[in-house]
């Protein structure tokens, strides 16, 4: 059965729409925001198809474009993205690219490494990072649930996520690595 | 193992301490010992803000209101690096397979209608749009750029400039005629049908019902269905569902889904109490093909769109094909059939034919329920039966 091109392009939609979330996701906070975003960057990637060198990877072309829609938006969505500076938006392309290295076929494989990290944390950090992000706990009630001040919280949170980002660089590091 | 100061301490005692060494011996950057504590507290707000329209939010670091030390290249870095764990941890903790996947749909709808020509993608961009941000919590001005509204709503002007683009057979010119017709049946135009059902007794006699049927747009509704010897009113303003029964008080509910149940236990088998409803039906679960152009009886002098679509998942209580016949120029939904195929024997509907009777304006109030009296109005004084 000979497939068309536009389901050849759902393919390629489905692969990459997780990896996309989660690059949407780190410069944007509102939800709604994202779905915009989202549904311009592929429709954008239908439109000129045409133009995307078959010779390279086609997640790095998708958010190439998603970043000019972001700055394209930057200032009628001021509120609510995190930085648009090109400069970020280059690292953080830099750390989807090493993340898409990680051994796994999909996105949800490609996170075990952070599954791992999570369990080497330290019982009181991660506890409170399982908090904020399994229950969406914040501020007061969070702090509440731990028992401790609000400012203990923050450098919990601060503590555990510095220690994460460590220990998932090094992942990122040792994937980037030739074996 | 981490740093046994840090160890040892209390998050409470060691919010000023510096407790940072990995386990390899290289330093971790303790946040709170942090050089740049402007930037620090610029992503814990950022980071923990849970309403996005708060404006008490950061905002772009570009504008005046950010941290002029995130001007340094190291710390957009560090805000990078901890906006990605960030999104990763989200992704982690509460997976969005569900979203994710309805925004795949979304695309390749917009994407599959595309495929038309110009003068279709207007139209069917924005019944997209309508139709898959349906969600509460979107509003489809959200998604929809604000140029498509003006172009949307003069859809109809250019589809006739442009002629209808046919190509017999094709899915995705079914799908596209059905989102052209659901993107009309979502205008805000008052029409009354006429829907006659014919149910399957279980010694395989057909008993004919005849109801009527004013929808105003996507939401508003009224079913007058008729019940012993008269009529029971069930509908929907918009916000919520109402129900008038053959005697007595009507009754209101939040849930303007609920007009649904209330319908089908008077005995009426539509899917949906609105054309746009039924219409919706056939873009998700069933296989469409455009068959040739045909004319009404009502209509000889009209070839309307003829779109079919069969079941992908035969289910024996659900309608198994739905036909409609749509205006050529406005999309129009003149004429629809749903059939269900029903094994003899097997109680049930067997067929419901919808027909457009007229287009005329009616009054917000119609769409209330104080516009539809019961059949038997309760004398005072007499006690409130249940009902039904």
């Amino acid at each position: 059965m000979q497939m068309s091109s536009t389901d050849l392009f759902e393919i390629l939609v489905r692969e990459h729409a997780d990896m996309l979330t989660v690059y949407l996701r780190c410069v944007v906070r509102d939800p709604s925001l994202v779905d915009d975003l989202f549904q311009e960057t592929m429709l954008t990637a239908w439109r000129t198809l045409d133009r995307f060198d078959r010779s390279r990877p086609f997640g790095p072309w998708l958010r190439g474009i998603a970043a000019k829609l972001v700055l394209a938006h930057r200032r009628k969505s001021a509120r609510a993205m995190v930085l648009c500076e090109e400069s970020f938006l280059e690292h953080l392309e830099h750390r989807h690219a090493e993340l898409q290295r990680l051994p796994g076929d999909t996105l949800d494989d490609k996170l075990d490494e952070l599954r791992r990290c999570l369990e080497q944390l330290p019982a009181t950090y991660r506890q409170a990072v399982e908090l904020r992000y399994n229950e969406g706990l914040q501020g007061t009630s969070l702090a509440a649930k731990l028992e401790i001040s609000t400012e203990a919280l923050k450098k919990r949170l601060q503590r555990g996520r510095a220690h994460l980002m460590h220990c998932l660089q090094r992942k990122l590091a040792a994937a980037g690595r030739p074996s | 193992m981490y740093d046994s100061d840090c160890h040892r301490s209390d998050d409470d005692e060691c919010v000023d301490c510096d407790c940072s060494a990995a386990s390899d011996g290289n330093r971790i950057e303790d946040d709170a010992s942090s050089s740049n504590g402007r930037v620090q507290a610029w992503i814990d707000r950022w980071l923990d803000a849970s309403d996005p329209s708060d404006d008490s939010r950061p905002t772009n670091v570009a504008s005046n209101e950010t941290p002029a030390d995130a001007n340094d290249a190291a710390d957009g870095q560090r805000i990078a690096d901890l906006a990605f764990l960030h999104a990763l941890l989200e992704t982690v903790h509460q997976p969005q397979a569900d979203v994710v996947a309805q925004r795949v749909r979304r695309v390749m709808s917009a994407i599959r209608a595309r495929e038309l020509g110009p003068a279709a993608v207007t139209t069917v961009d924005a019944a997209d749009a309508m139709l898959d941000l349906q969600p509460a919590r979107r509003s489809a001005a959200a998604v929809v750029p604000s140029w498509v509204w003006p172009l949307f709503s003069t859809a109809a002007v250019l589809l006739v400039a442009a002629g209808i683009y046919w190509n017999s057979g094709s899915q995705a010119n079914a799908r596209a005629a059905i989102l052209r017709a659901s993107a009309d049946a979502a205008r805000l135009a008052d029409r009354e049908y006429r829907a006659i059902a014919d149910f399957q007794n279980p010694s395989g006699k057909i008993t004919r019902t005849e109801s009527r049927l004013w929808v105003r747009g996507g939401e508003k509704c009224v079913l007058e269905h008729p019940w012993m010897g008269g009529h029971v009113t069930i509908g929907n303003n918009g916000s919520r569902a109402w129900f008038v029964p053959l005697l007595g008080l009507p009754s209101l509910a939040d849930d303007p889904q609920q007009s649904v149940w209330w319908a089908r236990k008077a005995g009426c088998a539509l899917p949906d109490l609105t054309v746009r409803g039924l219409i919706e039906n056939l873009v998700d679960d069933f296989d469409l093909e455009l068959l040739p152009p045909e004319a009404l009886p009502e209509y000889p002098g009209m070839l309307c769109q003829h779109i079919r679509g069969v079941r992908r998942d035969p289910h024996a209580n659900r309608c198994q094909v739905i036909e409609l016949w749509a205006h050529p120029q406005t999309g129009v939904a003149q004429h629809i059939v749903l059939y269900w195929n029903r094994p003899a024997g097997l109680a049930g509907p067997e067929r419901i034919q919808v027909d457009l009777i007229a287009e005329r304006p009616q009054p917000d109030v119609w769409y209330e329920p104080e516009s539809h009296p019961p059949v038997y109005p309760l004398p005072l004084g007499l006690p409130v039966l249940p009902n039904l």
